[in-house]
């Protein structure tokens, strides 16, 4: 979507309708609700006056099977009880897009990233800043109190490209407190079908976390699978394609002539869940080694034993005999699994979460024993490159390295993905980096998060990682800012997650950092399609929008020049 | 502190001199030391209408200067100098300045208007000691004088005034007074008090970088001893479970009691008279279905280990019996019997009265005439206490409708203090950071006006690892996010090993005071000590709000514990 030229066509009521936005305030009351519409990159706040960075009048663009975010700021100085959103979906002739409101709540942010300048930030905290997207409506809109409506458009892939006109009315009861018209046009661009990036959020799914937040007494019950499935089409529709799948604990072990024998079922229901809700895409197998504690702790291989005659789970030194042999049998017949399920082409292994040079003995030792034991499966691990990674780099296929620690080591990540075969290089970003990083904090412009994409197609990456799914405390809304690490480190606001918990829907609730994720999804798709038919204009585009690892494009109406210039440039130049 | 006739003169005085002297232009007021000063506070804001202040001898007072300038101005010093008046110069005037911390959410369940404001905020509570400092453009500050006053101190009217430097330069002036009543805070003020302090090694490693028993953890102890006897602390938060010194002696344990009666002894040292709180002897996860837990020493390969170990696990009660004499030994050698105070569990429920009635057997077997002291919420049925327990410890908000049996315990010789937490909420007394100040003080208040002995908390230093940063620690294995300021009344000050108080703490600290001058007071003139109380407080729930009104209920306190 962007802002395009104001229209011109159809005399002055049709472009008093097309952009909008009528006018503030709208209708009968003009004192009653101001209603105006600004960028979806850009963060509406409570205490925004009327006409805060109001969006100029124009049409806003999507790509075919692909999606644009509209916002609206509403305000009302006496409040509105009920406030309801009615949405006319975009139109042209007989066709329509499809649309939904949904209602950008705020989250209190204690404090903004240490190190990271003024200027890189939205806003100083502690402050109340927008994220969760609520679905329900009717909302209180508090008097004097700034909030936006978040429009959702889809671009069905075989909509005819051209302008589409719509418009939301808002109410409360059957009372109309305003309105606001909008034009969106479809490209004749389309997001592929399929999709090249590979997208991996990590979500807590242990019943000890869910169960704080949703009606499941038993793991692996079907209210837990229900949850699953609604969480996974959640994602799946923000364009997540890889989940990380817990399988040492998904598999059941049991005792068969002495020996351990894996039940796979419980894995079997996980892919199947998964593919229902349309995620998988990719199973993402969990790590094989932990740590006891914290990061510079010793190393643990988390094992199945038998003890007594019974078997336990316990966490074995890796030098103790019994962890190898844990290992080479559970992978063993895990690989006996995958491949008797189709599943080899598909799944990718884990060995252990940021690796350091502390640890390179015993990370090398049991990065080979895996890969032996897992013929043909690549090896995954998110690791900090600005470390001797000699320990790590043949033994790793798919290198993920945080986002900050290759500025100056793009030509080890180029020289592993001259290996060919399957060496990969995705990236991910977490509590780091900071500073004039990308990143997706909820105190960063919503920008940053969709370059996130953008950069991967300008390094040649093929995939994003990030640690927070759903890592919530016990109150996700008042408390954004979870400690980690054993009381040692307060995450910056919104790293430990980017959906919030639905309990009414059984489901998760949207971010609009999440849509802006999806909308970065769908451009870097649209990017490696121009980069088929025109390469250089491709790499030119991303070179404009991120010149270098931390200088990018900061300005809204810039990027969606940039924006506009690759959807126009898939469709040959015309619109 | 009040306003009196003269204040007409400190405020003809305040606007003669405030700020006017020379650049930069500070603007300065006193606000009450009740009431919070916010960075976005005009100039003037809360202005105190008079500028004479009130103490009683043997006491600590409060005061408030807000400080705004409309540029930037770094190198500021703040000097309190001598008041000057009848008797000596009062020459004890600590200036600190009051540093502001972030309130992410306000404590649920309260009423807006119970609230000092909205969060996400700033708040002010730390107090800081270094200067020089900086002013920020138009944002406002505030400094925090304390003065104590001597016990022989010559009643009367005293003056001096507050110098704001920049450099060398002074930019500033702000005169006061203080009034001195002949009213004297015995010594010791007659209440236990008890926070609770983390000193875990892990902790103590993180914010000092002290390792258990070394020459630094000793200094750190000692200055944090010091600190809190200071703020009216009695109790020595000592285990004797983990400061023990554990040895392998044939198939069973020996234990080395020397840390921890050096533990006691430095804390005695530095004026924390006792009791000796050794901590509980169970615990358990805050969940209905939790397994009660006792930390035992045991011996795993040869070597002694705590572990956590279910109470019906038989290496549990050996340990007991074990540990058990061989404490009450050392405390009968040290005449600490009668100091040492033994917990058990912790907010025991009924559901959990077989083991918790179990272990207080044992313990009135195993160490007999030491006392048991339990935190408990009253809204149960309180009958299995009744000889398990000698100092019940209710939690505010749970026994308004439990005060008869409250006094049954007393008639029967036990005693009671009472607690807060993260309870009770709403309109009721709490010590959180967006609470106003008048609650935290009043607590004590509610100790004089029911016979109530001692106030416990349990959050001293319970830091998360931003404590400025983020005031509302998880606890609970994640499933409690605590309101702000729960989980501690104090702040790291890494670089002399020691605390920061809070402006909450020094309000503490005056509310003891006063519940001292109540009782001293209540020896001489009960009924007139009871009428003064129950003006200040009503009901647990009615209570003077209005720092105004506060200070003259203060001011008749004063003057009716001052009369001979």
């Amino acid at each position: 979507m962007a802002k395009g030229r104001a229209l011109s066509k159809g005399g002055p009521w049709l472009a008093l309708i097309a952009c909008g936005i009528v006018a503030i305030g709208g209708c009968r009351d003009a004192r009653r609700l101001r209603i105006w519409p600004v960028d979806a990159l850009v963060k509406v706040f409570p205490d925004d006056a009327p006409g805060t960075n109001k969006a100029g009048d124009g049409e806003w663009l999507v790509a075919r099977n692909g999606h644009a975010s509209l916002q609206f700021a509403v305000r009302s100085e006496r409040g509105v009880a009920k406030l309801s959103v009615d949405v006319d979906p975009p139109k042209r002739g007989g066709a329509a897009l499809e649309a939904r409101a949904r209602w950008v709540d705020y989250v209190p942010v204690g404090s903004n990233p240490p190190g990271t300048p003024f200027d890189e930030l939205v806003r100083s905290a502690p402050a109340l800043f927008p994220d969760p997207l609520r679905e329900e409506f009717p909302v209180e809109l508090p008097a004097a109190t700034t909030h936006a409506i978040w429009l959702t458009i889809h671009a069905p892939p075989g909509a005819e490209p051209g302008l589409y006109r719509g418009a939301i009315t808002v109410r409360e009861g059957e009372r109309r407190l305003g309105a606001a018209s909008y034009a969106v046009r479809v490209m004749a661009a389309a997001v592929p079908s399929a999709q090249t990036l590979q997208v991996t959020n990590w979500f807590n799914l242990s019943l000890s976390n869910l169960r704080r937040f949703y009606k499941i007494e038993q793991e692996y019950s079907e209210p837990y699978w229900q949850l699953l499935e609604n969480l996974g089409r959640v994602m799946a529709e923000h364009r997540q394609n890889v989940i990380l799948t817990p399988v040492t604990e998904l598999a059941e072990p049991s005792l068969a002539g002495g020996a351990i024998r894996y039940d796979f079922s419980r894995l079997d229901r996980w892919v199947q869940v998964f593919e229902k809700a349309g995620l998988i895409g990719t199973i993402e197998g969990g790590h094989l080694l932990g740590r006891s504690g914290g990061f510079y702790s010793p190393l643990t291989v988390p094992a199945v034993v038998v003890e007594g005659g019974r078997i336990v789970r316990r966490n074995l030194d890796p030098d103790d005999p019994r962890a190898e042999q844990y290992l080479r049998n559970f992978l063993g017949q895990l690989h006996a699994h995958l491949k008797q399920r189709g599943w080899k082409k598909r799944y990718i292994q884990h060995v252990h979460d940021e690796p350091h040079d502390r640890e390179a003995p015993v990370y090398q030792r049991y990065a080979r024993l895996i890969r032996e034991s897992l013929p043909g499966i690549p090896t995954i691990d998110a690791v900090g490159l600005d470390q001797d990674i000699r320990f790590f780099a043949d033994v790793c296929d798919i290198w993920v390295p945080v986002l900050g620690s290759f500025d100056h080591r793009m030509d080890l990540i180029r020289a592993h993905l001259a290996k060919g075969g399957q060496a990969g290089a995705w990236y991910y970003t977490c509590i780091a980096p900071q500073g004039r990083y990308l990143n997706r904090f909820i105190d960063l412009p919503l920008l940053k998060v969709r370059l996130l994409h953008w950069f991967n197609f300008r390094h040649n990456f093929t995939g994003f990682l990030h640690w927070g799914g759903n890592f919530w405390g016990p109150r996700p809304f008042d408390n954004v800012q979870l400690v980690i690490n054993q009381n040692r480190t307060l995450l910056p606001a919104g790293d430990n997650a980017i959906v919030y918990p639905d309990p009414a829907r059984h489901s998760v609730l949207s971010s609009i950092r999440l849509e802006a994720m999806r909308e970065g999804i769908e451009d870097y798709e649209l990017l490696r399609e121009l980069e088929r038919t025109s390469p250089v204009e491709a790499r030119k585009l991303a070179a404009e929008a991120i010149p270098h690892i931390n200088d990018y494009v900061r300005d809204v109406e810039s990027f969606r020049r940039l924006q506009r210039g690759l959807l126009e440039a898939l469709a040959g130049g015309a619109r | 502190m009040r306003k009196t006739l003269l204040s007409a003169v400190g405020v003809a005085m305040l606007a003669a001199t405030s700020g006017c002297l020379t650049r930069p232009k500070i603007e300065g007021w006193f606000v009450d030391s009740l009431i919070k000063v916010f960075p976005d506070d005009a100039v003037g804001t809360s202005r105190l209408a008079g500028t004479t202040f009130e103490a009683a001898r043997n006491s600590n007072v409060n005061l408030q200067l807000a400080l705004r300038s409309r540029q930037a101005a770094g190198d500021l010093y703040v000097d309190a100098l001598p008041l000057q008046g009848p008797g000596a110069p009062i020459e004890s005037i600590s200036v600190r300045w009051v540093e502001y911390v972030v309130v992410t959410s306000n404590t649920p369940n309260t009423p807006p208007e119970e609230l000092v404001r909205k969060a996400p905020a700033l708040f002010p509570d730390a107090l800081l000691e270094e200067f020089p400092i900086s002013l920020k453009k138009n944002q406002t500050h505030a400094i925090w004088l304390t003065i104590h006053v001597p016990a022989d101190q010559e009643p009367g009217l005293y003056g001096g005034f507050v110098r704001v430097r920049q450099g060398t330069e002074t930019v500033a002036q702000f005169p006061y007074r203080l009034q001195v009543h002949a009213a004297t805070v015995p010594s010791p003020v007659p209440l236990y008090i008890t926070n609770y302090f983390n000193l875990s090694d892990a902790h103590l490693q993180q914010f000092y970088g002290c390792a258990q028993f070394s020459d630094a953890w000793w200094e750190l102890i000692r200055n944090m001893a010091r600190f809190m006897s200071r703020y009216h602390q009695t109790s020595i938060g000592a285990s004797p479970v983990r400061l023990a010194r554990v040895e392998a002696a044939g198939a069973g344990l020996r234990y080395d009691f020397r840390e921890f009666e050096r533990f006691v002894e430095t804390y005695q040292a530095a004026g924390v008279p006792g009791p000796i709180e050794g901590g509980n002897l169970m615990r358990r996860e805050r969940r209905r279905d939790a397994p009660l837990m006792v930390p035992s020493w045991i011996l795993e390969d040869g070597r002694p280990v705590l572990r956590d170990l279910e109470r019906t696990d038989p290496r549990a009660h050996n340990f007991l019996r074990s540990f058990l004499p061989e404490l009450y030994r050392l405390l009968e050698r040290r005449g600490w019997t009668r100091l040492y105070l033994q917990g058990i569990l912790d907010e025991p429920h009924e559901w959990e009265r077989e083991g918790f009635v179990e272990m207080a057997e044992l313990v009135r077997r195993l160490m007999p005439g030491v006392k048991i002291i339990e935190p408990v919420g009253a809204r149960q049925d309180l009958s299995y206490l009744e000889k398990t327990v000698d100092i019940w410890v209710p939690q505010l908000g749970t026994f308004d409708d439990k005060l008869d049996v409250l006094a049954e315990h007393v008639k029967r010789g036990g005693e009671v203090w009472f607690y807060t937490a993260l309870s009770p909420r709403g309109r009721y007394m709490n010590r959180f950071i967006d609470y106003p100040l008048l609650k935290t003080r009043l607590l004590h208040w509610i100790n004089f006006k029911h016979g109530f002995r001692g106030f416990l908390h349990w959050g001293g230093n319970y830091w998360g690892p931003e404590p400025f940063k983020d005031t509302q620690p998880v606890i609970n294995e994640g499933r409690t996010y605590l309101p702000p300021g729960d989980a501690y009344i104090v702040y790291p000050n890494r670089l002399r090993r020691t605390f920061y108080s809070s402006i909450r703490l020094e309000q503490m600290r005056e509310g003891i005071e006063d519940f001292g001058l109540l009782e001293a007071l209540g020896r001489r003139d009960p009924a007139l000590a009871r009428e003064i109380a129950s003006e200040a407080v009503a009901s647990f729930t009615e209570y003077v709000r209005d720092p105004v009104r506060f200070r003259q209920i203060h001011h008749r306190l004063l003057e009716a514990a001052s009369a001979r």
